[in-house]
């Protein structure tokens, strides 16, 4: 354990990178595509949900003061901009990272609450804490441990969801959940060739039941990494299956959720691969000294 | 702990993903966006951007369903209708829940978000609420209810 913790370290920069990398093209595409706050145009209709959180922020008026203000918004969307860059070339000092993680909450809970659903992907929030610490710090493993379970957590969690509900007995579910996913879709598209392959998945039902229980062997899988780092190629492999399988048949691309790659990088496989070169150099020189 | 009393707290949410049974789906609900005499489908303006044209007019929408009220007010009174005469609930929904002027106020920004969109001055937006029904070979529109006019 030791061993791969000292992999994850020697790995910092390149974490540091990619994350920071990732997160301003996110931003990039959020801009492009008017999603930043200072694009919203001043909306009106605050969404609380059934969320204390929202609740709170919403009855003393946080969301609408920023959003209300051209210049604070655009602050906002400026301030988590030029910290991700701070962040991606001057990675010792952390201002930056406490700026990022600052502004990238004020802006997920602020769109969240004007986009009239909250978006539960925490990707992006919950890897940035990590770099929060330095390279050489203890606590920096341990946030990247403790990230790590939270994102076992959440897959595991969807899975015992699904049994607990009773998703294995529902053969129609995913049938079901398929009509009122892709209605725009079908709306929009109803020659494309995916609108044929839903279509005909909504009325093989039993096609359908299989892959939604493939999804959920997916995020079951995801128990092993609560005991293990050996098979993290694996778990990284299922996650990028769900990933696609959450865009082909459900038309989800959290670009957010994509981060979570990061925690999952096979260190594992890397000290294994390392252990073995060692174990192959010394019985090399052992035959040679024989 | 959150999970077991089934609360959500931001940033840690029940991460149920789609498992809450659904039932038989007899009505789909989906808009029609009539830009000077253009029509457009949310789908149409990309999968990202869908979700700034299609969230707000879909909450806007459930309000106008429940005659202005506030949906999560509707849905806490549904689960415990005497709060209704809680001085405590009354106050913190005057200063949570929606009020009719954000619902007013709220087809004259979506024109603005369209305008931004489409990168085009618009001179008569008409929104429509449009319901389908499935079938075995994709949707049959049952009717159209016009939601914004202006």
């Amino acid at each position: 354990m030791k061993q791969l913790n000292y992999m994850v370290v020697q790995h910092y920069s390149l974490l540091n990178k990619l994350f920071f990398g990732f997160v301003i093209c996110i931003w990039l595409i959020r801009l492009y595509n008017d999603l930043l706050l200072h694009q919203l145009n001043q909306p009106v209709l605050p969404y609380e949900g059934r969320d204390p959180f929202y609740w709170m922020m919403v009855g003393l008026q946080i969301p609408q003061f920023i959003v209300g203000s051209k210049f604070l918004s655009l602050a906002v969307d400026f301030l988590m901009l030029t910290s991700a860059l701070g962040s991606l070339f001057f990675q010792r000092i952390k201002l930056f990272n406490i700026l990022f993680v600052l502004s990238y909450f004020i802006y997920f809970f602020v769109s969240n609450t004007f986009l009239g659903h909250h978006f539960h992907s925490v990707g992006v929030l919950f890897v940035s804490l990590m770099f929060l610490f330095k390279k050489d710090s203890k606590r920096f493993i341990q946030a990247f441990e403790l990230i790590r379970y939270y994102f076992f957590f959440m897959l595991c969690s969807a899975f015992l969801w699904k049994l607990v509900r009773g998703n294995l007995w529902d053969l129609d579910h995913f049938s079901n959940i398929l009509k009122i996913q892709h209605v725009h879709f079908l709306q929009a598209n109803p020659s494309h060739w995916k609108a044929d392959m839903i279509v005909h998945l909504i009325n093989n039902e039993s096609l359908s039941f299989l892959l939604w229980i493939s999804l959920m062997v997916l995020q079951g899988i995801f128990f092993i990494g609560f005991f293990t780092k050996k098979y993290d190629g694996l778990l990284l492999l299922s996650y990028l299956f769900f990933i696609v399988g959450s865009w082909l048949f459900m038309s989800i691309l959290n670009l957010d959720n994509l981060s979570w790659f990061l925690v999952l990088l096979p260190f594992g496989f890397l000290v294994l691969s390392k252990n073995k070169a060692i174990k192959k150099r010394q019985f090399n020189s052992l035959i040679q000294v024989s | 702990m959150l999970h077991i009393l089934k609360v959500q707290f931001t940033p840690f949410f029940l991460y149920g993903m789609y498992s809450k049974a659904v039932g038989e789906v007899d009505t789909l609900v989906a808009y029609e966006i009539e830009v000077d005499k253009t029509t457009y489908y949310p789908f149409d303006f990309g999968r990202e951007k869908m979700e700034l044209i299609l969230g707000p007019l879909d909450y806007y929408n459930n309000h106008l369903r429940l005659n202005g009220q506030d949906p999560v007010e509707h849905f806490v009174l549904t689960k415990r209708p005497h709060w209704n005469e809680s001085e405590l609930f009354n106050q913190i929904g005057e200063k949570v829940f929606t009020k009719s002027e954000e619902l007013q106020r709220f087809p004259l920004w979506y024109k603005t978000i369209l305008e931004r969109s489409l990168s085009k001055k618009i001179n008569h937006l008409i929104v429509y609420e449009v319901k389908y029904t499935y079938t075995n070979y994709g949707l049959k529109t049952i009717s159209k209810n016009r939601l914004i006019d202006l």
